[in-house]
C-alpha cells in the first residue's frame, strides 16, 4: 500500500501516529484521573505514564512495540510529527498559563518575586558551577579538556537552576492555587528564573569552540575573553554578539508585549468579539497571537514557550475576554493537549542505561538543596512564612522537561557525558514527580472533600419505594449494614430512628438528612435514598422529601457530621442538580450528575486562601 | 542579519523549524479566520474564506511562479513558510537516507532505493527511480508536523460530523427519511458515475490510469453526500429545525452521509487493492485476483468495523460513558475518553486501509448517539475543532493546488449541473412519494443539494489517493462551495420564508445614541430622533412626530427596563433601531413600573408591516437576561455594545 501515501506521511504511519496518541492520551488521562484519586496532582500520574510508554518499561519489555509506535529515529516521519505536537502542545498550555496571571498581582508581588527568583537561581547556580568546575569527576564526567571546563561548569549552574514552568504551572493548577497570591509569586519568579537560564544557555552555547570539544588550546582564552565581552560590554564585533542580542531582543519583546501589546489587544478585543463570529472570533485571535508570539520568541533563541506565555499574560489581562471563551481554551488545552505533553517527557529516556547512581545522588542532592534552600531563603526575606516559603521552595524546584531539552542540547553540542545527562533527566523528573505532593504536604492542603467522593454506587438507593420514615430508614439501615463496617442493621436503624423522634431533620428543597454517630465505624458514610413519591419529613417549607441522605459518623469524630450536613447541602444547592439528579436512571448517572455538579460550581469557588502575602 | 545557531536542535526538530512552523500556523490560522469573518460579512459561508486564504497564501497567489518568476520574492517567501522539503546548504533538497539503507541490498521484498534499481527495462524505469529518488528527499519537518496537524484536524472535523449524527431521529423517521435518503443517493450516483464513465477526459480523468472504475464511483458517491453541518445551519437560520420538514431533511441527511461514506470506504479499498496489485507486478490475472481478493478483505473488514462499532461499539459506549463521567474529572475526563475513543477508531480505519477520517465519523456516530453524552461536551469539542481546526484545514486546502491552473469551465459546469440536478430530481421523488406536497418537495431536494465542507474533504482525499486530478478537485471544491450558498435562498424561495431577523444586524455605529442626557420620555425621544435622523437621513422633526404620536397611543415600556418606542416611516428603505443608554432610568410606564434603562427607537419602512414586529421580539429576545442588560447597559460604545450583545445572545443560543 506504499503507493496510496501522496502526502510525506505514508499510511501505515498515519495508522501508528494515531494510534500513538490514543494510547498517549488514554493512558495519560488514566494515570492522571489514578493520581488524583489518590489525592495528588494529575500531573504526576501523566508524567507516570509517559515513563511506563518510554524506553524506561515499555522499551524493555517490548522494544520492538516500542519502536513501533515512538520510533527513535530522528529522521523518521513519525518521530518528527509527534515532536511538532508535543512542541504544540507545550506552547498551548503556557498560553493558558498566561491567561491565569494576573498582571496587577504581580506587580504587586514585585519585590518578593525579585528576591525569590534571585537566590533561586543563585543558590543552586553557585553550587553547581562549583561543582562542575573543581569535580566534573563526581558528575559522571571523567576527562574534561581545558576548553570547555568553563562553559562545563555554567552549564552544570544552569541545569541546576533552571525551573520547568509548565510543571510547576500545572502543578499550581491541580492544587487550586494559580490564582492565590504565592501561585502567582511561584509563576512569576519561575518565569523570570527561566528567562534568565534560558539566556545563561544561549551564553554557554556561544561559549562552546565551534568545531566541537577537541580544539586548538589557545582558544580557552579566546572563549573566555570574548563571553567577557559579550556578558559585560554590550556590543563587540565577534560572532558571539547573538547573545547580547538575544538578550536585548528578549527584554524588548517582554516590555513591548507587557505595555504596548498589552494595550493594544485590550482595544482590539471588542471589536474581534463584536464583528467576528462568537466564540470562534476571539478563540482564533487568541491562538494566533500565541503563535506568533511564540514563533517570535523562538527564533529569538529562547524557548517557544516564553512567547505564549507573555502573549496569554497580555491577552489575559484585557477584561474583554469572556470566561467563556477562556473556559473553552483551557478545557481543550489541560485535558488534551496538556497530557500528551506531560506524557511525552519521560518517553525518550532510559532511565536504566547509563545510570550512575554517584552522579545521580550528587545532582539530585545539590538541585533539591540548592533550589529549596535558595528558595526558602529568598521568601523567608520577602516575608513570607515558614511553611509558604518552603511551599515556594518545592514549587521552583520542579525541573521537569525544561531541564530535560538543556540537558539533551548539552549532550548533542558534546558537552555533557550520558551519565551526566541521565542523572540530569532523574533529576528533572524527580523534582517534578516530588514538587506537587511536597507543595501539598507542606501547605497542609487538603483536597477538598465532595459528596460525590464519599458516594459509591452502592450507596444510592435510586428507586426507594419508601412512603414512610419509617420505611425509608428501614431502607437505608440494611444497605447501610452492608456497606460499613457495622454490620448490625437494627444497631443502625434504633440510632438513626431515636435521633429522627427528637426532631425531624427536613432540609427545605425535598431534602432530608437522616444521621447518626455510631460506635465502631472508621470513616464517615453518607447513603442517598431517592424515593420518588417523596417522605413527609415534616420540612419547614411544607415539601415532601424525595432525597433522603443518611449520615453516619464515628462517634469520636464530632467534627464530620457537620461537615457532611454542609457537603450535602451544598451539593444539592441548586435546583437544577436535585432536578437531574431526580430523572437520573441508573445510579452511576446520579453519580454522574453530582460530579458534573460539583467541578462546574468549582469554576466559581476563590483559590485557595492559605497564603495570602503581605503586600 | 543575526541568525539562531543552529545547533540548538535537541529533537527531531530544530530551533528555525519549530520557529517557521510555528508561524506558519499562526499565519494560516490567521488568515483563515480573516477571510472566513470577512466571507461571513459578505453573507457567504465561512469555509469559502477559508479555503480562499489557503489560496492566496498558497501555490496560486503567493507560491505561483507565474508572477514574479522561479526566483521572486513570492515564491522565496512561499518556501520558506511553507517548505516542503529540507534544504541543504547548496539549496538543493536533502536527500533521505534511512538508517537501515544498508540492509536494502540484501533483504528481499523491499524497494531498493534507487541507486539499486538499474536494469535493463528501459525509460520507465529511469523515471520511475527518478520518481522514487523525489519520494525520497526529506520531508521538512516543520512540512511533516503541519501535515501532521492537518490530518487530525480532518479526524476531528469528521468526528465533530459524526457526533451530530442522532440515529434515533432517523428511526423515528422511518420510511419518509429512507425514501428522500435512497433516492437522494440513487439519483445522483448514477448522474455522477455515468459522468464519469462517458466523459472522463472532460473532467480531467488521466486516461492512461487503469482507475476508471474507481473514477467513476468516486464521483457518484461525491455527487450522493450530503453536509449535514450546512443542511443544519440553514435550517437554524430559517428557523425551520424543529419543523417536521427540518428533522426529514436532518435524518435523511444522516442515513445519507453514513451510506456515503461507507460507499467513499469501499471506493478507496478499491483503489488501495488495485494499486496493490499493480505493485505486486507478476501477469495480470494473478494481479486481478489477488485485487479482488484483497478488495473484499477491506470491504469485509470495514463493514464488520462499522457494523461492530454501530452496535457493540455504540452499546459499550453508551455504558462506559456514565461511568467515565461519575468517576473522572469534569469534563476533562469525557473529552479525553471521547478524543481517545476516536483516534483508537481513526487508527483502526487507517490500518483496514481505508482513510483515518472514517473511523472518527463513525467513532462520533457511535459516541454521539449515547444519550448520556452532554450538550456541553459536544459543545466545546465543537467550539475548538471548528474554531480552530477547521480554518486550518481548508485554508491547508488551498496551499498546495493551483487553482488557476486547475480550473476548467467545462468540468466546473458539468459537475455543479449534475449535482444540482440529480439531487433535486432524486429527493423531489422521493420525498413526494413519501407524500409531501410539491413545494415542501422541491424544499427537500434544494436543502439537501447543500454539500459543504465534507464535499471537499472527500475530494482532497481522492486527490492525495491519485484518484483525481486538481482540475476535478477544483471542480469539485467549487461545486461544494456553490450549492452551499444556493440551498439556503433556494429553499427560502420556494417555501416563501424569510430568514430570521436578528437585532444585531439593524444597529450601526451612527445609530447608536450613546448615554442619553435627557430624563422624561418626551426629550429621549427627541434625543433619539436626532441620532435617527443622522442615521436614515430624515428630517429628526419628521421621526419624532411619528414616533411620539405612537408613543401618545400606549406607552412602549417593556419590563426589565426595556422601552420600544416605534414608527412606522415612508421614505425608509430599511429597518432602522436607534439605542440609547440611561443609566438614570427613564420612565416609559413600564407594567412593572421600573424606568427604562435601555431605549431602542425602531423605525420601519412604511410598505412592511411584518419587520416591525420581528424586530420588537428580536429586541426582547436580545436583552432577556440579566446579565446582557447589564453588560450592554455598561457598554461605553458602539463596539463594546454589539460586543455584548453579541456575546450573551450567543451565549443564550447554546442553553
Amino acid at each position: 500500500m506504499n503507493m496510496l501515501a501522496a502526502g510525506p506521511l505514508e499510511v501505515s504511519e498515519i495508522t501508528r501516529l494515531l494510534l500513538a496518541m490514543a494510547v498517549l492520551l488514554g493512558l495519560a488521562r488514566l494515570m492522571g484521573e489514578w493520581a488524583r484519586q489518590l489525592g495528588q496532582p494529575t500531573v504526576l500520574g501523566e508524567i507516570l505514564a509517559g515513563i511506563l510508554l518510554g524506553q524506561t518499561v515499555l522499551g524493555a519489555i517490548a522494544p520492538g512495540g516500542y519502536e513501533w509506535l515512538f520510533p527513535s529515529d530522528p529522521g523518521s516521519g513519525i518521530a518528527i510529527a509527534e515532536e511538532g505536537f508535543i512542541v504544540m502542545s507545550a506552547t498551548l498550555l503556557l498560553l493558558v498559563v498566561g491567561l491565569e496571571v494576573d498582571l496587577s498581582t504581580v506587580w504587586r508581588l514585585g519585590k518578593a518575586m525579585g528576591v525569590v527568583s534571585a537566590f533561586g537561581i543563585a543558590s543552586p547556580m553557585a553550587v553547581g558551577s562549583t561543582l562542575g568546575w573543581f569535580a566534573p569527576g563526581v558528575l559522571g564526567v571523567e576527562e574534561v579538556a581545558d576548553n570547555v571546563r568553563l562553559p562545563l561548569a555554567i552549564f552544570v549552574g544552569i541545569a541546576l537552576s533552571i525551573t520547568a514552568l509548565p510543571v510547576i504551572a500545572k502543578i499550581l493548577m491541580d492544587l487550586n492555587l494559580a490564582k492565590s497570591d504565592m501561585g502567582m509569586l511561584v509563576i512569576s519568579s519561575a518565569m523570570l528564573n527561566d528567562l534568565v537560564g534560558w539566556i545563561g544557555f544561549a551564553v554557554v552555547l556561544a561559549l562552546l569552540p565551534q568545531s566541537g570539544p577537541a580544539l586548538e588550546p589557545h582558544s580557552v582564552g579566546e572563549a573566555v575573553s570574548v563571553a567577557v565581552a559579550a556578558v559585560e560590554t554590550s556590543g563587540g564585533g565577534s560572532g558571539k554578539t547573538g547573545v547580547v542580542v538575544t538578550i536585548g531582543l528578549t527584554l524588548g519583546f517582554l516590555a513591548f508585549m507587557l505595555t504596548v501589546g498589552r494595550l493594544l489587544l485590550h482595544r482590539v478585543m471588542p471589536y474581534v468579539q463584536s464583528r467576528w463570529s462568537y466564540p470562534g472570533g476571539v478563540l482564533g485571535f487568541v491562538f494566533v497571537v500565541a503563535l506568533l508570539c511564540a514563533s517570535l520568541t523562538e527564533h529569538l533563541g529562547i524557548h517557544s514557550i516564553f512567547g505564549a506565555f507573555i502573549a496569554g499574560v497580555a491577552i489575559g489581562d484585557s477584561h474583554h475576554l469572556r470566561e467563556r471563551t477562556r473556559d473553552t481554551i483551557h478545557q481543550f488545552v489541560t485535558n488534551i493537549f496538556a497530557p500528551i505533553f506531560f506524557a511525552s517527557i519521560g518517553l525518550r529516556i532510559n532511565f536504566v542505561e547509563a545510570f550512575d547512581p554517584l552522579a545521580v545522588a550528587v545532582v539530585l542532592g545539590v538541585a533539591l538543596v540548592g533550589k529549596i534552600g535558595g528558595c526558602h531563603l529568598g521568601a523567608r526575606l520577602a516575608g513570607l512564612s515558614q511553611r509558604e516559603s518552603l511551599g515556594v521552595g518545592f514549587g521552583m524546584a520542579a525541573q521537569g522537561a525544561v531541564g530535560i531539552i538543556l540537558g539533551q542540547l548539552a549532550h548533542q553540542a558534546g558537552l555533557i557525558s550520558d551519565e551526566l545527562l541521565v542523572a540530569i533527566v532523574v533529576m528533572a523528573l524527580g523534582t517534578s514527580l516530588l514538587a506537587g505532593p511536597a507543595m501539598q504536604k507542606v501547605l497542609q492542603l487538603k483536597t477538598q472533600k465532595q459528596l460525590h467522593t464519599l458516594l459509591s454506587p452502592k450507596q444510592v438507593l435510586i428507586d426507594s419505594r419508601a412512603r414512610s420514615i419509617h420505611e425509608v430508614l428501614h431502607e437505608l439501615s440494611k444497605r447501610a449494614a452492608e456497606v460499613t463496617d457495622v454490620q448490625d442493621e437494627k444497631t443502625i436503624f434504633r440510632a438513626v430512628w431515636s435521633r429522627e423522634q427528637i426532631m425531624h431533620t427536613a432540609l427545605p428543597n425535598g431534602l432530608a438528612v437522616p444521621h447518626a454517630r455510631l460506635e465502631g465505624l472508621k470513616r464517615p458514610y453518607v447513603l442517598i435514598a431517592r424515593c420518588r413519591d417523596g417522605v413527609d419529613f415534616d420540612a419547614a417549607d411544607g415539601q415532601l422529601s424525595r432525597l433522603v441522605c443518611l449520615i453516619l459518623t464515628p462517634v469520636d469524630q464530632p467534627d464530620t457530621q457537620i461537615e457532611m450536613l454542609s457537603l450535602i447541602a451544598k451539593a444539592f444547592e441548586s435546583s437544577e442538580t436535585r432536578q437531574r439528579c431526580m430523572s437520573a436512571d441508573t445510579t452511576l448517572e446520579f453519580l454522574a450528575v453530582l460530579n458534573q455538579a460539583a467541578s462546574e460550581a468549582g469554576h466559581d469557588l476563590t483559590p485557595h486562601d492559605s497564603a495570602t502575602l503581605g503586600a | 542579519m543575526w541568525t539562531t545557531p543552529n545547533m540548538l536542535a535537541a529533537g527531531p526538530l530544530s530551533y528555525e523549524q519549530i520557529t517557521v512552523f510555528l508561524l506558519a500556523f499562526g499565519v494560516l490560522l490567521g488568515m483563515a479566520r480573516l477571510f472566513g469573518e470577512i466571507a461571513r460579512k459578505l453573507g457567504q459561508p465561512t469555509v469559502l474564506g477559508e479555503i480562499l486564504a489557503g489560496v492566496v497564501l498558497g501555490a496560486t497567489v503567493m507560491g505561483n511562479p507565474a508572477f514574479l518568476g522561479e526566483d521572486g520574492a513570492n515564491v522565496k517567501f512561499y518556501d520558506w513558510l511553507f517548505p516542503q522539503y529540507e534544504l541543504d546548504e547548496g539549496g538543493e533538497p536533502v536527500q533521505y537516507v534511512p538508517l537501515n539503507a544498508i540492509d536494502y541490498a540484501t533483504v528481499d521484498g523491499i524497494n531498493p532505493p534507487p541507486d539499486y534499481a538499474a536494469d535493463d527495462r528501459g525509460d520507465t524505469v529511469v523515471t520511475e527511480a527518478d520518481e522514487e529518488a523525489e519520494a525520497k528527499r526529506k520531508y521538512d519537518g516543520g512540512f511533516l508536523s503541519m501535515t501532521m496537524f492537518l490530518n487530525l484536524a480532518a479526524v476531528f472535523l469528521l468526528l465533530v460530523a459524526g457526533l451530530e449524527v442522532d440515529l434515533s431521529i432517523v428511526w423515528k423517521q422511518g420510511k419518509a427519511a429512507l425514501w428522500v435518503s435512497l433516492m437522494g443517493m440513487i439519483v445522483p450516483f448514477a448522474m455522477g458515475f455515468a459522468l464519469a464513465w462517458f466523459l472522463p477526459a472532460q473532467i480531467g480523468y488521466d486516461t492512461d490510469s487503469d482507475l476508471k472504475l474507481a473514477f467513476a464511483l468516486f464521483l457518484g458517491i461525491a455527487m450522493s453526500i450530503t453536509a449535514l453541518p450546512v443542511i443544519a445551519k440553514i435550517l437554524m437560520d430559517m428557523n425551520m429545525f424543529r419543523s417536521d420538514m427540518g428533522m426529514l431533511i436532518m435524518s435523511s441527511a444522516m442515513v445519507n452521509d453514513i451510506l456515503g461514506w461507507v460507499g467513499f470506504a469501499m471506493v478507496l479499498a478499491l483503489v488501495a487493492a488495485g494499486v496493490d496489485a499493480a505493485n505486486g507486478g507478476g501477469d495480470a490475472a494473478a494481479a486481478s485476483g489477488s485485487a479482488l481478493t484483497q478488495m473484499l478483505t477491506t470491504i469485509g473488514w470495514t463493514l464488520l468495523f462499522v457494523g461492530g462499532m454501530l452496535t457493540v461499539g455504540r452499546w459499550g459506549i453508551n455504558k462506559v460513558l456514565p461511568f467515565v463521567q461519575a468517576n473522572t474529572s469534569w469534563p476533562g475526563g469525557v473529552l479525553g475518553f471521547v478524543l481517545t475513543v476516536s483516534l483508537m477508531c481513526a487508527a483502526a480505519t487507517e490500518a483496514i486501509g481505508i482513510h483515518s477520517i472514517f473511523g472518527a465519523f463513525i467513532a462520533g456516530v457511535a459516541i454521539g448517539d449515547s444519550k448520556h453524552l452532554r450538550r456541553q461536551t459536544v459543545e466545546t469539542i465543537e467550539q475548538f475543532i471548528n474554531n480552530i481546526f477547521a480554518p486550518l484545514f481548508f485554508a491547508g486546502i488551498g496551499l498546495r493546488v493551483n487553482f488557476i491552473e486547475g480550473f476548467d469551465l467545462v468540468a466546473v459546469v458539468l459537475v455543479l449541473v449534475i449535482a444540482i440536478l440529480g439531487k433535486l430530481v432524486g429527493c423531489y421523488l422521493g420525498a413526494k412519494w413519501a407524500g409531501l406536497s410539491q413545494r415542501e418537495s422541491a424544499a427537500v431536494g434544494f436543502g439537501m443539494s447543500a454539500r459543504g465542507a465534507l464535499e471537499i474533504i472527500l475530494g482532497q482525499l481522492a486527490l492525495s489517493y491519485g484518484l483525481i486530478t486538481e482540475k476535478l478537485f477544483v471542480a469539485i471544491v467549487v461545486m461544494a462551495i456553490a450549492t452551499s450558498l444556493l440551498a439556503g435562498p433556494a429553499m427560502q424561495a420556494v417555501l416563501k420564508r424569510k430568514q430570521k431577523l436578528r437585532l444585531e444586524d439593524v444597529l450601526s455605529d451612527k445609530a447608536f445614541a450613546g448615554q442619553l442626557r435627557s430624563a422624561t420620555r418626551r426629550r429621549a425621544i427627541e434625543e433619539l430622533s436626532e441620532t435617527g435622523a443622522a442615521a436614515t437621513g430624515l428630517d429628526a422633526a419628521v421621526i419624532d412626530a411619528a414616533v411620539w404620536k405612537r408613543e401618545q397611543l400606549m406607552s412602549t415600556g417593556l419590563p426589565h427596563a426595556i422601552a420600544v418606542p416605534h414608527a412606522r416611516l415612508p421614505g425608509l428603505t430599511k429597518p432602522v433601531v436607534v439605542v440609547g443608554q440611561s443609566n438614570a432610568g427613564v420612565d416609559f410606564d413600564a407594567s412593572d413600573g421600573q424606568l427604562a434603562e435601555l431605549i431602542c427607537m425602531i423605525l420601519t419602512p412604511e410598505s412592511d408591516g411584518e419587520v416591525q414586529l420581528e424586530l420588537l421580539a428580536a429586541v426582547a429576545e436580545a436583552f432577556q437576561t440579566d446579565d446582557a442588560r447589564r453588560r450592554c447597559l455598561e457598554a461605553e460604545n458602539f463596539t463594546e455594545f454589539k460586543a455584548a450583545l453579541v456575546t450573551s445572545s450567543a451565549a443564550g443560543g447554546h442553553a
